[in-house]
Parts: C-alpha cells; sequence; structure tokens
C-alpha cells in the first residue's frame, strides 16, 4: 500500500458530513482506489468508472462506518463491490480496450519485441479467464500488499479461507498464463 | 513468467516478471478529471442516512459525545421537529387535546390514534388496499446505523441493510447506547419487547437536505438514546411496493410510511412541509410555496379537512409516489402533493369510497388542482388493484378507473376495436382490437366513469351521461397500461 492511513479525525469529520473532510480522502485515495480496480477489471474505463462508483458509495454509506480505524480496510471493500456491479452491468461488452501504450506498440509491431509489454499483454489476457473473487484477492494482496488479515476483513471472508482462495487463485492465474503462453 | 510460486505474506509476486507485468497492468496514476468529477457527482448523491434529516435549528453545543450524541439522542427530537417536519411559522394552537392512560392524545388531525400493536395487528388481520392514513402512537428512537455494505440502489420501501433507522415501540424502551472513547465511538442496540415496527421516511414526506457539520469530538462518555413520545401519521400499503421484488412485496406492502410527526411530547405539530427534487438534479425551485397551495386548494377542501403533509416533487417522481398515471404536464414540472385527513374533496366530486384520507395533486405553475385520490378509491394503474362486478344499489357497475386527473390531451394509442360488456365480467367492459394482433383488451376508464346494462352496455362520465354504447368502434387509446388501455374521450 503507498498511502497514510486515513487520519481518523478526518474520517470521523467525513462521516459527520464534512465535504472537505471527505474531498481530502478522496484526493489521496483515489489513485490507489482506481490501480486496485484496474487490476481487478483490467479495464481504464471500467476502473474509473468502479473508482468513482466506490467513493459515491463510500460517501452515502460513511455514516455506517463504526470504526473509523477500519476506514481503508472499509473503502477497499467498498471498491470490491463497486468492481462487482460494474463487472456485472459490462458482462455483456465484447471489446476490450487496450490501454495506449499497448495499441501504439501493437500498431508498431512491437510487442513481440518488447517483452515487457509482451508480458503485461499476457497477464491481462490470462486474468480475463479467473472469476472476480480470483482477481480481488490476487490484486489485494500483489498488488496492494495488503496482509492477510486486511484482506479477510476486506472480502468478508476468514483468514483460512484467504489463504485456500489466495492459492487457487494463483494456480488458476498460472493455468491461464500457461494457455496464453501456448498460444 | 509463473503464478505458482508467490509468496505467502502481503508482498511483491516471487517473479520478478510476473511482478513487473502485474505493476504494468495497473499502473498509472487515476485519469486527469476522475477525481473532480468524483467530488462532483458526490456533491450530487444523496447520503443514504442521515440526509434524510435537515438540522435546520442550530442547538446547544454538547459536550462529550458530541456528533453522534447529538444525532442519536437529540436529533430525533431536532430533526423530526425542526428537519423532517419543519414548521412553516409557528404550530397551530389547538385545545388542549384529549388523552389517554398513557398519555398520547385520543385523536390526531382527525384520526383516531391506535397503538403499536393496534396498528400491527389491524395490519396483519388485512387492511384494505390504497394508502389511508392512520395515526399511530409510541415511542420513537433514533437507532444509529451499524455497519452496511455497499448494495446497488434498492426499491426504496425494499428491505436494505440501512433501512431501519427508526423504530416505534408501544412501550418507552432505551434500545440503544453510543460509547465514545476518544475519537472511537461503539453503538449497541437492543431488540425491543413488545410490539413495534419501523416506520419509513420516503420522498414525498420529508425533507432531503444535507446535514450540517457536528462539530469536534470533544471527550469520551457512554449516552443513551432517549425515545421520545410521538404520534406519526402515515399509511401502510404505498405505491411504491409495487417496485419490491416479488418476494419481499407483502413485507413492502405492511411497511408504515411516514407523513407526518403530528404530535411530540405532548404538543401537536404543524403539517409536514417538504421537497423532492429527485434524481435529475434539474433546476428545482417550487413557486407556490405552503400558502400558495394551501390558497390554491381552499375551493377544494371541505371545512372539516385537515392538511397532513405537502411535498413539491416532479410530475415523473410523483407517478410513483401515487402509483398511477403522469398528472397532465411534463415529467419535470413540479407538482405538490397534499396529503389530506378528513372528508372527501368538495371537487373533483367523484363516487369516493369510505376512506377518511386522500391526496390532491396541485400544478406548481399554475396553482390549478390537477389530479386527487384516496378516500377508499384504489386506481385500477396501482398492483393493489382487484377487478370484480360490484353492482351498486343504484345498478350502476363501478367500472376500473384511474384517480382523478385533470382533463389532458392524450398522445394517442392506434387501436381499431368495438366496445363490448357483460355483467359478470371482472372487468365489466372491455375491448375486442381487430388491429395487429386481435383478441381482447383491458380498458382502464377516467375517474368516475360507471357501467349500465340496459339491456346492452352503456358507459356514464362522471357526470352521468352516456358516452359510448356496446358495440361502438373505438379508434384510440390515451395510454397502455399494464392492465389494460387507458381511454378518454373521444373514443372515435
Amino acid at each position: 500500500m503507498d498511502q497514510a492511513p486515513a487520519g481518523r479525525a478526518v474520517v470521523v469529520l467525513a462521516r459527520s458530513g464534512d465535504g472537505d473532510a471527505f474531498e481530502s480522502l478522496v484526493r489521496s485515495r483515489m489513485d490507489s482506489m482506481y490501480r486496485l480496480s484496474l487490476a481487478i477489471l483490467g479495464d481504464r474505463n471500467d476502473a474509473a468508472d468502479a473508482a468513482q462508483e466506490t467513493f459515491i458509495a463510500a460517501w452515502r454509506q460513511l455514516p455506517s462506518l463504526r470504526d473509523p480505524d477500519r476506514f481503508d480496510a472499509w473503502l477497499g471493500r467498498v471498491a470490491v463491490n463497486s468492481c462487482r456491479m460494474v463487472l456485472r452491468a459490462r458482462s455483456r461488452r465484447r471489446v476490450r480496450e487496450l490501454p495506449m501504450e499497448e495499441l501504439e506498440a501493437v500498431e508498431r509491431g512491437t510487442v513481440a519485441g518488447n517483452p515487457e509489454l509482451a508480458d503485461a499483454a499476457r497477464l491481462r489476457a490470462a486474468i480475463q479467464h479467473l472469476s472476480l473473487d480470483q482477481r480481488a484477492i490476487l490484486a489485494l494482496h500483489h498488488l496492494e500488499e495488503r496482509p492477510l488479515g486486511e484482506v479477510a476483513e476486506i472480502l468478508g471472508i476468514p483468514v483460512g479461507t484467504v489463504k485456500s482462495r489466495l492459492f487457487s487463485a494463483r494456480a488458476a492465474l498460472d493455468r491461464a498464463l500457461r494457455a496464453e503462453t501456448d498460444r | 513468467m509463473s503464478a505458482g510460486r508467490g509468496l505467502p505474506g502481503g508482498e511483491p509476486w516471487a517473479d520478478p516478471r510476473l511482478d513487473n507485468a502485474y505493476r504494468r497492468l495497473a499502473a498509472g496514476p487515476a485519469p486527469e478529471g476522475l477525481t473532480a468529477a468524483t467530488l462532483q457527482a458526490v456533491a450530487s448523491s444523496r447520503r443514504s442516512r442521515f440526509d434524510r434529516i435537515r438540522f435546520g435549528r442550530p442547538g446547544p453545543r454538547l459536550a462529550g459525545a458530541a456528533w453522534i450524541a447529538t444525532v442519536a439522542g437529540v436529533a430525533v427530537v431536532v430533526a423530526l421537529v425542526a428537519g423532517l417536519v419543519p414548521r412553516v411559522g409557528p404550530a397551530p394552537a389547538s385545545p388542549t387535546p384529549q388523552l389517554r392512560a398513557d398519555g398520547l392524545p385520543v385523536s390526531v388531525e382527525g384520526l383516531a390514534v391506535e397503538t403499536v400493536g393496534e396498528a400491527v395487528t389491524a395490519e396483519a388481520k388485512g387492511s384494505p388496499p390504497g394508502d389511508d392514513l392512520v395515526a399511530i402512537g409510541g415511542w420513537l428512537t433514533f437507532m444509529p446505523p451499524l455497519f452496511c455494505p455497499y448494495e446497488p440502489p434498492q426499491p426504496v420501501l425494499q428491505e436494505a441493510c440501512d433501512s431501519d433507522d427508526l423504530v416505534l415501540t408501544e412501550t418507552r424502551q432505551k434500545l440503544v447506547t453510543v460509547t465514545t472513547i476518544g475519537d472511537a465511538t461503539t453503538v449497541s442496540d437492543a431488540v425491543p419487547a413488545g410490539p413495534y415496527l419501523y416506520p419509513r421516511q420516503l420522498a414525498g414526506s420529508f425533507v432531503d437536505e444535507p446535514p450540517q457539520a457536528m462539530g469536534p469530538i470533544e471527550a469520551g462518555g457512554i449516552d443513551e438514546v432517549v425515545p421520545v413520545q410521538v404520534v406519526l401519521v402515515g399509511h401502510f400499503h404505498d405505491a411504491r411496493a409495487a417496485e419490491c421484488a416479488a418476494d419481499q412485496r407483502a413485507a413492502c406492502e405492511s411497511t408504515f410510511v411516514i407523513d407526518q410527526l403530528a404530535w411530540l411530547e405532548g404538543g401537536s405539530q404543524a403539517a409536514a412541509i417538504g421537497s423532492y427534487p429527485g434524481a435529475s438534479g434539474g433546476p428545482f425551485s417550487p413557486r407556490l410555496g405552503a400558502d400558495g397551495v394551501r390558497t390554491a386548494l381552499r375551493p377544494s377542501l371541505d371545512p372539516a379537512d385537515s392538511i397532513v403533509s405537502m411535498a413539491a416533487v416532479t410530475n415523473a417522481d410523483l407517478t410513483s409516489i401515487t402509483g398511477d398515471l403522469q398528472a397532465p404536464g411534463n415529467g419535470a414540472d413540479i407538482v405538490w402533493l397534499v396529503r389530506v385527513a378528513g372528508p372527501p374533496p368538495r371537487f373533483p366530486a367523484m363516487a369516493w369510497g369510505a376512506g377518511e384520507s386522500g391526496w390532491l395533486i396541485v400544478d406548481d405553475a399554475t396553482g390549478r388542482l390537477i389530479g386527487a385520490g384516496g378516500w377508499g378509491f384504489v386506481s385500477a394503474a396501482t398492483g393493489t388493484f382487484a377487478p370484480g362486478p360490484q353492482p351498486r344499489s343504484d345498478g350502476l357497475y363501478t367500472l376500473p378507473t384511474v384517480n382523478w386527473l385533470a382533463p389532458t390531451a392524450c398522445a394517442g394509442v392506434g387501436l381499431d376495436a368495438v366496445l363490448h360488456g357483460s355483467p359478470t365480467d371482472p372487468r365489466v367492459a372491455w375491448l375486442d382490437n381487430e388491429l395487429g394482433s386481435p383478441g381482447r383488451i383491458d380498458v382502464i376508464w377516467p375517474a368516475g366513469y360507471l357501467a349500465r346494462f340496459d339491456p346492452s352496455l352503456q358507459i356514464l362520465d362522471e357526470n352521468g351521461n352516456v358516452v359510448i354504447f356496446e358495440g361502438d368502434r373505438v379508434s384510440g387509446a390515451c395510454d397502455v397500461l399494464p392492465s389494460g388501455v387507458y381511454l378518454v374521450p373521444p373514443f372515435s
């Protein structure tokens, strides 16, 4: 995680309806919520939608947060749920957006010659084969580097279940990566 | 690149290529403008709980568990008096009400006050459909919210995690304890004993403004939410129950929706005045105001009528609140929904039912009465309409009709059909269509329309004039509703 924990006073103020306090929370956490959403959804437009939904939902639901110290874990849970809703809404969409750098590399015919871009493209394709819960658990643990206990809190499951699901998600990603490599 | 050799802790992948690819996958800051757009969306977004309540009257600064104690303990009084049901001028002077042994008034707004147990029992026995007003007395407690995970938008009456923020109990009970130590606040609540219900506040009966900042938390303490003795006027069988999922429809139907805080701790309260801009976010500036609405309704109301609540809403939102057709005008037009307890209005003159309350709609732009319903009347446009031939004592038959709407031009739906009727048919009269898909089409008529068989079908308008006969051809309808086509004259 690349952000300092939210100050309790700021969260308490935002919870009581202070717009300035909530704005500071949005500004300090937008990038990380966007990246988490992007890791889960794999699409920049969807990630932007999910990040926005996350904060709208957070504003609406913040009065229900009993413990201000748990704001970041709570916000992560809201974000995963927002991703779930966006994915459900987009489930019929067939077109996948390529990031600009990948698009440019494809146009230049340089993906094959750029191992990093090739890896990213392969990983992106492989992740599409995972369930949202698998994507979320991988993103929270390996991208956000959240400890297992916090992942458990965010996903609302026991730590033991996090461990087993993490193992399954890594195995699923491994299989998907191998399938992408064999293409 | 492999995923199988990951690390057990919250750390990067063991495989640097995978780790690099993963970080590239989710790289970069949020798109430019996303934060600004989000803040704008948040600013126009309603909160699920506290924004229902306007803390319009600055109260004394509280030490201790300041904000939540204010919300939980005092807000019931402050909000319901000053915000949820704001006064327009001082409460009307009223004679000292006759009180019962439990301290509640015998009646408010002309409605007999029921205990919570009596109201729950009557509802469980099956009260008639429609949204007749009921007055229920008891002890009201504000329930501070517990953790609620994000949920997609639900029908407003459907049970949700954050639905139960008010509880009305028959006996005085302290249900909620708020403990504050430093900045940490914990809330515990108890299940009510004896009869209770969770009243709801919906559009049309409350003021929806964001809360004011409640001030910093200053010290620790333990507070109990103090219940207040109230009489709430409201209704069961709200039309918005039709939006609920099938398996929750019954629960939605039996939810008590507040229209007015009529009595609070010994004092009668004024009518609830509210405005509800709706989700459109467009400009919303009602012109009439409460006094203008009263003036507009004066010719229609019976002298014994009492205005319980009035709310400015968009015409489009009105359709979901009343469950009926859109009133004349555009969807964005502002209209006033006025709930009234007492005898049926003098105008419009309709064959109202046996109800003791109803609602009237006033166009904000013109001050004209454009709609009316209630007083025991059940619209054929609502989900609670149950058809059946009902010959009256004068030999006339009741037809399925909508609530009263001022005459309006119809967009029109093309038909080529013939009118038929039978005194044994549940809907009395129907159309046989000869255009497109031939077959029977059920019909919904304007308010006040009746049928007679002499010996064949005749349809009478609200003034008793025959407007169409058995076998007449109908070339157009005004609207198509789930329960039939809405016909208004001229029919061909």
